[in-house]
């Protein structure tokens, strides 16, 4: 079973992203839920996920602090990270990217983004 | 100042309609603003601050019966079992979202913008406001959606839309 952490300060895009998520095709996946980075980093330091979706603008660790952290981390270098922010554009796109995002998709989502933007990850 | 209205008024119409349907399956019309719909619903309240490139604040409004409605179909729960945080966390999520996608549609897409996290606000509609640059009303399934724009230096906001090439 895959194993989705979900960071995003509102409960109602984390429920929303967890959704598109199972429309995809992660509806066999065991899910957690951050609240802000600091509390996604400490759930994956505990039991690394398959993949960490993550918004930007989050209070106490904002995604992209959580971003570099990530991607620091020996254990942790190789989780695909999925960026869901309403703060992108094609800049921003090609700025995460560079620091290590395995995507980015600007909200709102729709089942169609994710699945375009996670092709190679259910692919697998 | 009427083009910088028309471009806003353009723009946020597109961007409401885009997030209330993905989020929620609801469509929006907007409401002649020299007409604002008569308020008999009671109106949450939300804004946040874009603080790059332009500092300029965005609050929305919406009918509670709106927010109820659209938390019961996102949920899928029952009315009586929703709750105040469920209510306000929508709200908050709806304003960063279009916030984002008007700030994107508005900017040229190699500039970089940055939003505050959003804050709910005391309602208070008929203020009166001098830095409002824009106002504009919505309905959505009957019931009433406001949106303000506001900024302390509305030339900053034309001189930032110009250099975008929106404006001329």
């Amino acid at each position: 079973m895959k194993r989705i952490i979900i960071a995003d300060d509102s409960g109602t895009a984390r429920m929303m992203i967890r959704r598109c998520l199972e429309i995809v095709g992660f509806n066999e996946t065991e899910f957690e839920e951050a609240k802000n980075g600091r509390e996604a980093l400490a759930l994956m330091k505990k039991n690394p996920p398959d993949l960490l979706v993550s918004d930007l603008n989050m209070p106490s660790m904002d995604g992209e602090t959580l971003l570099q952290w990530v991607k620091a981390s020996p254990k942790l270098v190789n989780i695909p990270v999925l960026i869901i922010s309403s703060v992108t554009n094609s800049a921003k796109t090609a700025e995460l990217k560079k620091k290590g995002a395995f995507a980015v998709i600007g909200k709102p989502i729709s089942p169609a983004l994710l699945n375009e933007a996670l092709a190679p990850l259910l692919e697998e | 100042m009427a083009e910088l209205q028309k471009l806003l008024a353009e723009k946020l119409a597109e961007v409401i309609d885009e997030t209330l349907e993905n989020m929620a399956f609801i469509s929006t019309e907007e409401v002649d603003t020299a007409q604002p719909p008569l308020l008999t619903e009671d109106m949450r309240a939300a804004c946040l601050l874009t603080t790059a490139p332009i500092v300029m604040e965005i609050r929305l409004s919406m009918a509670e019966d709106l927010l109820r409605q659209i938390v019961e179909t996102m949920y899928t729960i029952d009315a009586e079992d929703i709750t105040q945080e469920q209510i306000v966390d929508l709200l908050a999520e709806t304003l960063n979202t279009l916030a984002g996608r008007l700030m994107s549609e508005l900017l040229p897409a190699d500039q970089a913008f940055s939003l505050s996290l959003p804050e709910t606000v005391v309602n208070n509609l008929n203020a009166a406001d001098d830095n409002t640059i824009f106002a504009t009303w919505y309905m959505a399934d009957g019931l009433p959606i406001s949106v303000k724009i506001s900024a302390a230096t509305p030339e900053e906001l034309q001189t930032c839309l110009n250099s975008a090439q929106h404006i001329h």
